[in-house]
């Protein structure tokens, strides 16, 4: 009888799987609660302290997902990819320890000329160390570079540290920058990387007659060793003296096209076929133009400016209009400026009129993708004097900074120089003539590799949106070195370094308040680390119970095999202990 | 209180004598700390680690604390009790026969006959006594003297050592130089005493001076490096020997070498060279220029000269000019001054000018000027600014003594401005009364008489001119012109400007005439062939009669003239400037310092950061602080071989931020992190958006 209730059960088992019956029924679903760490490394720990607490009650996936009931952002900088964060969106931020240090910013630039001094920039947030003295040094293989130190005023400041770096050869250099806080262990580092080569910005001057305003301009440039600088300076009909290979007109955009920048002297001599060149030239290649003028004139150029109506004005004595970008200005006596200034304009010295009215002396204008910069101190070029006047700086200074924002032809981006063995960093790659051509259809393909050494890894990249953008995501490699990301179309291409460094530590930015904002926008609220208890309860009454009727063939599973095996094993046993064969 | 008015006076007696004690203890309280302090410092040794002075007075004042609270018995609280102060006085003196201990410790007790005795005899016994022989401060004070004479040298030490720019040289194994001597000659001629120094960091040398090096090493060869070259010093008795000239800044690097070449620490000495400065004389008196109508028979004369080592001579020189036109006589002279040496620098020169024995005649000039030398042999002399004594003619006189021009403006009428009015006065004719035109014509005619007499008085004065002119006649001189051909035949009037300058003033006569005359179409045609006269004349080289000075000289470069044609066509390659020799010196040094913490080994290293300080010393040898920078290498290089690791390494940091300080300063910063071009892209869109909008009705 037993044998036989046995044997039946495992037949019914068998007649059943191969049946494979189908059950519907209703469930409340467990939620899925997608975890992402602001900062892969820094708030590691806290992301698995949210992801044990949620554990019980939700399933945790990390990392943003789209299929996710919500997210819980751990952190208090915004993540890279928080355009996926699926809402409601929670947020955990850290208890800082007081005091505490910490850089939320360390700002270089990608790539220097081997001949300039490097700018560094950086952002420490201090908390608690009022009275404190507070050290930031800038260490290049653990040689300190720079060093400045201050006393902290407040309890909780955002403390800017200017320091500087001289590359001493061609190639990228990593840079370490540690905070301490005097007397204490309580210490902060961040890195970055900077690329330093013999690479100069192209700048033609252009003078449809001579003018003294755009030779000592150029003379200024030509004493900078940031600069190539081509010259052509039409002296008199059909004669012009030229250096390097000086277009003859500027009529034709693809000419024009090796140059960052092109420095127009007297400017209302340009013609029609000039103007719209340079036009042409600032938007389809993103090129930057400046206007000097000597004195006002109409002319083809008003179309570029788009201002027609000019006031000037000589001043009793030569003044320094107000440098609106914090330098030491120049100085005219004799100025014009449009009777309204441009919508959208940038203000880079300005005269304060006897009826405090503002007048734009030196300003810019985006033109497509390019830029353009016009100069009404029409005789600054008398007060050269370097004493009072930041005549060559000046120009200088603004001619590097508009070159160095002209795009290149293939421009790559990274997210972070410096990453840790194994760390995401993100690359965004854009195109400049599929990105700025006006046709119809535009077509741009890249190919990316990570090389070092004597080693290449393909780097995937995705097409955005925007015709000519691409983006795409790289890991670390295991082993530390220097590797350069090489990004190819047709037969451009461009390089960006990055550091593998196991001690790297990207500056971290405290964006407390946009995280605050940006979770409450998306139905969330912001939990402290020493709250997070409360954030099961929280996401529990944020998500909307959900019972779902499901389908499911019981059969299916494996684990059917055991009481199957278990159900015949013990009819076995029991024949055998019968003495049945 | 005491209960005996006898008890007062012991108890206030054995007060002083405290008080006395307290003194003499801080005393030895000080000179101890004093002591200390001293040895702290020689501990230190560099001037960078002397401690603080705050730390040194607070180690004086401790230890004098410690010293009077603590007493002789390293007891505190000895001063508490005066009865133990008593027994210290009794040890001092016999006089006491125990009765002042008795009297100090019966001092709280009740009255009783024989204490009233004791104490009555105690107070006796100290009105005799005087605590200043018992207790004498003269052992106190000695020591205290001896420890501020050890503090005082021990913190002069230092001091000492930074400012004689003398230091020990750091030996390593392998070829070394134990010792530099360097014994510097001037010349003879600046009377300076010849000066030794023994490892001197760095010398100074007036030029010319014979610099002797002499080096002590262990090495078979030693190399002099200096900004002209490296060459083998010479080996004599066991040393190394070389000689040179100090012509300019520099540095003497010695190199020891071994017998397989390989190379020790270089040791660094900066040179600094003090040229010989010239002379500067001054004419004081008269230091003008002088117009005489009526010459006077004498002027007095001052003149003062400095020099930075020693006058040699002071003098008055005169260049008398006479004759007219073009044929001068020169006569150059010099004029008797006597010398008043208030030192050998400076002296005082003082004569009288006798310019009756000149016989100078209207029309004649003297150029004159001081002269002064040094005593350097072959200096040339050094001359004063020149000034001119001139005699005129009598009409020419404005005030008296002396000639000023007394009419400033005249230059401002010049013959363009006579056009330009004529044709002005043209243009407004037909709207003007006759008798107006004929007045303002006469003007004008003034004015022209002006400019032309402007420069007739250029010319030297044409009196037949003049007079031909006075006499209506606009003809050539013939005469005059006939006198002139010898001059031609002789080439001297190759330069036509003169003919030119004629006819010139002669267009202007006839200009005026015309004006006169209100006739001034014609007057107009003359002006013009005047003006294009001057113009000829002006376009060809002319004669300067007096030279310019050095600080006057025309700078043709910066006249910003030229030839038109010059400019057609030139073109050249683009302009790529490259960073002058001290920044790429000084970021080569840069890098060298920064690779000292890592790579190669510490030899090579050591050697390759002291080269490179070496070449930067060559691109500007005069710099105090590029000398001061290269000194500081050589030391951290040589202790980078044996010094401790952390702090070779703290030293090196410093380095590397003086050197990033110097080049930084000279370079241009880069421009920060490019914008995307999508964000320039949207910019640019909504201010065509903007555009249109504002265009749309």
């Amino acid at each position: 009888m037993m044998m036989t209730a046995l044997r039946a059960a495992a037949l019914v088992i068998a007649v059943l799987a191969v049946a494979d019956p189908a059950l519907t029924s209703t469930r409340r679903a467990r939620p899925l609660v997608a975890i992402v760490a602001a900062d892969p490394v820094k708030d590691a720990l806290l992301s698995d302290r949210v992801a044990r607490e949620l554990d019980r009650r939700f399933t945790v996936v990390r990392g943003a997902f789209e299929g996710a009931s919500g997210t819980v952002l751990a952190g208090d900088a915004m993540p890279d990819e928080w355009s996926q964060l699926t809402a409601p969106l929670m947020a955990v931020v850290p208890t800082s320890p007081t005091p505490s240090v910490r850089f939320a910013m360390l700002d270089a630039p990608a790539t220097s000329p081997l001949n300039a001094r490097v700018p560094v920039s950086a952002g420490v947030m201090v908390i608690g160390a009022r009275g404190r003295r507070f050290d930031v040094q800038l260490k290049r293989d653990d040689v300190v570079v720079d060093h400045r130190s201050e006393i902290i005023s407040s309890d909780s400041a955002m403390l800017r540290v200017p320091l500087v770096h001289v590359p001493t050869m061609e190639g990228t250099t990593s840079l370490r920058a540690v905070a301490v806080i005097n007397g204490t262990s309580i210490a902060d580092s961040a890195s970055t990387a900077v690329d330093a080569g013999d690479r100069r910005f192209d700048v033609l001057f252009f003078d449809p007659r001579a003018s003294w305003l755009s030779t000592f301009v150029r003379r200024a440039v030509e004493g900078d060793t940031r600069f190539t600088v081509t010259h052509r300076v039409v002296t008199s009909r059909g004669v012009s003296n030229t250096a390097g290979a000086a277009p003859v007109s500027l009529r034709d955009e693809q000419v024009l096209d090796g140059f960052e920048t092109i420095v127009v002297g007297a400017p209302e001599q340009l013609t029609e076929s000039d103007a719209a060149g340079l036009d042409a030239y600032m938007r389809r290649r993103g090129g930057r133009v400046v206007l000097l003028m000597d004195r006002r004139g109409a002319g083809p150029v008003d179309r570029l400016t788009g201002v027609t109506n000019w006031r000037a004005s000589r001043l009793p004595v030569a003044a320094q209009p107000d440098d609106a970008d914090g330098g030491n200005g120049l100085r005219a006596q004799e100025i014009a400026w449009p009777v309204t200034t441009p919508a959208g304009a940038s203000l880079h010295s300005v005269s304060i009129g006897r009826d405090s009215s503002r007048r734009a002396v030196v300003w810019s204008i985006s033109v497509g993708a390019g830029r353009l910069l016009v100069s009404g101190a029409l005789d600054a070029w008398h007060y050269r004097d370097r004493a009072t006047s930041g005549f060559d700086s000046f120009w200088t200074t603004m001619i590097a900074e508009l070159s160095a924002n002209a795009p290149p032809v293939v421009d790559v981006a990274v997210s972070q120089r410096s990453l840790a063995p194994g760390e995401t960093g993100h690359v965004r790659v854009t195109v400049r003539d599929a990105m700025l051509s006006n046709r119809a259809e535009r077509a741009a393909s890249v190919a990316a590799l990570l090389v070092t050494e004597g080693d290449s890894t393909m780097v995937r990249l995705w097409p955005e949106a925007t015709p000519g953008a691409f983006s795409g995501t790289i890991v670390a490699p295991q082993r530390p070195g220097t590797y350069r990301l090489i990004v190819s179309s047709g037969s451009e291409f461009a390089e960006a370094p990055i550091v593998v460094d196991p001690a790297a530590l990207a500056p971290l930015r405290d964006d407390r308040n946009l995280v605050e904002a940006f979770v409450s926008s998306r139905g969330g609220t912001v939990v402290q680390e020493t709250e997070l208890s409360q954030l099961p309860g929280l996401l529990s009454a944020t998500f909307q119970t959900v019972s779902r009727v499901e389908t499911w063939h019981p059969m299916r599973s494996a684990w059917w095999i055991v009481p199957f095996a278990l159900l015949l094993g013990a009819e076995w046993w029991w024949r055998r202990r019968r003495g049945q064969a | 209180m005491n209960a005996w008015p006898e008890g007062t006076t012991v108890e206030h007696f054995l007060v002083r004598v405290r008080r006395r004690m307290v003194v003499l203890r801080a005393m030895e309280g000080v000179a101890a700390g004093c002591a200390l302090a001293s040895l702290f410092i020689l501990a230190g040794m560099r001037p960078d680690r002397v401690p603080a002075v705050a730390a040194l007075v607070a180690t004086v004042i401790v230890v004098a604390i410690v010293r009077v609270v603590f007493g002789d018995e390293w007891r505190i609280g000895w001063w508490r009790s005066l009865p133990e102060i008593a027994g210290r006085l009794e040890r001092r003196t016999t006089l006491g026969r125990n009765l002042i201990v008795t009297a100090a410790e019966l001092s709280h007790v009740g009255r009783q006959y024989v204490r009233d005795v004791v104490m009555a005899r105690a107070a006796g016994i100290v009105s005799g006594l005087d605590p200043t022989p018992l207790f004498p401060a003269r052992a106190a004070g000695i020591v205290l003297t001896i420890g501020v004479i050890m503090l005082a040298v021990s913190l002069l030490r230092p001091a000492e050592t930074a400012g004689t720019m003398t230091r020990t040289l750091v030996h390593t194994g392998g070829p070394a130089v134990r010792s530099v001597e360097v014994r510097i000659t001037p010349p003879a001629y600046s009377g300076m005493p010849v000066t030794t120094a023994i490892n001197p960091s760095r010398i100074e040398a007036l030029a010319a001076s014979r610099i002797d090096v002499r080096v002590e090493a262990t090495a078979s060869s030693v190399n002099l490096e200096t900004l002209s070259g490296t060459r083998a010093m010479e080996r004599r008795d066991g040393s190394f020997t070389a000689a040179l000239t100090a012509e300019s800044d520099g540095f003497l690097a010695m190199e020891p070498r071994d017998s397989t070449g390989a190379a020790g620490a270089r040791q660094l000495v900066g040179v600094g060279v003090t040229t010989d400065r010239p002379p500067r004389v001054n004419l004081t008196s008269p230091g003008r220029d002088l117009f005489f109508s009526s010459v006077p028979d004498t002027i007095p004369v001052v003149i003062t000269a400095d020099d930075d080592l020693a006058l040699g001579s002071v003098r008055l020189r005169y260049t008398a000019v006479s004759g007219s036109g073009e044929r001068f006589t020169f006569t150059e002279r010099d004029v008797p001054v006597a010398v008043t040496a208030a030192s050998p620098r400076s002296w005082t020169a003082r004569g009288t000018w006798r310019l009756e024995e000149l016989g100078l005649a209207p029309g004649d000039l003297v150029v004159y000027r001081a002269a002064a030398t040094d005593r350097r042999p072959g200096a040339a002399p050094v001359e004063s600014e020149s000034y001119v004594l001139e005699v005129v003619t009598p009409g020419a006189i404005a005030a008296e003594g002396f000639a000023a021009d007394d009419q400033r403006d005249r230059y401002a009428v010049s013959q363009q401005m006579v056009i330009l009015k004529t044709e002005r006065l043209l243009a407004r004719r037909p709207s003007m009364a006759a008798d107006s035109v004929s007045v303002e014509a006469r003007q004008l005619a003034a004015e022209q008489r002006q400019v032309r007499a402007e420069f007739v008085f250029m010319m030297g004065g044409e009196v037949e001119d003049l007079a031909a002119e006075a006499a209506g006649t606009l003809e050539l001189n013939e005469a005059a012109e006939a006198e002139a051909e010898s001059d031609l035949l002789a080439g001297r009037l190759q330069n036509r400007g003169r003919v030119d300058m004629m006819r010139a003033i002669r267009a202007m006569s006839r200009a005026s005439s015309s004006l006169t005359d209100a006739n001034l179409d014609q007057a107009l045609q003359a002006e013009r062939s005047a003006l294009e006269n001057l113009m000829r004349a002006f376009a060809r080289s002319r004669f300067i009669l007096r030279a310019l000075t050095q600080r006057e000289r025309i700078d043709l470069e910066r006249r910003l003239s030229g030839t038109l044609s010059l400019t057609a066509g030139l073109s050249g390659p683009a302009a790529t400037p490259v960073p002058d020799d001290r920044t790429a010196a000084l970021r080569r040094l840069l890098a060298d310092l920064a690779a000292m913490s890592s790579g190669d080994s510490v030899a090579q290293r050591s050697y390759r950061v002291t080269n490179s300080a070496l070449d930067l010393l060559r691109t500007d040898p005069g710099s105090d602080s590029l000398r001061a920078l290269a000194l500081r290498i050589q030391e951290v290089a040589g202790q980078a071989r044996t010094g401790p690791v952390p702090d070779v390494r703290m030293r090196i940091d410093s380095l590397v931020k003086q050197v990033l300080g110097l080049v930084a300063g000279s370079l241009s910063a880069a421009p920060g992190s490019r914008t995307f071009l999508e964000t320039g892209l949207l910019e640019g869109a909504l201010r065509d958006a903007l555009k249109r909008e504002g265009r749309r009705p």
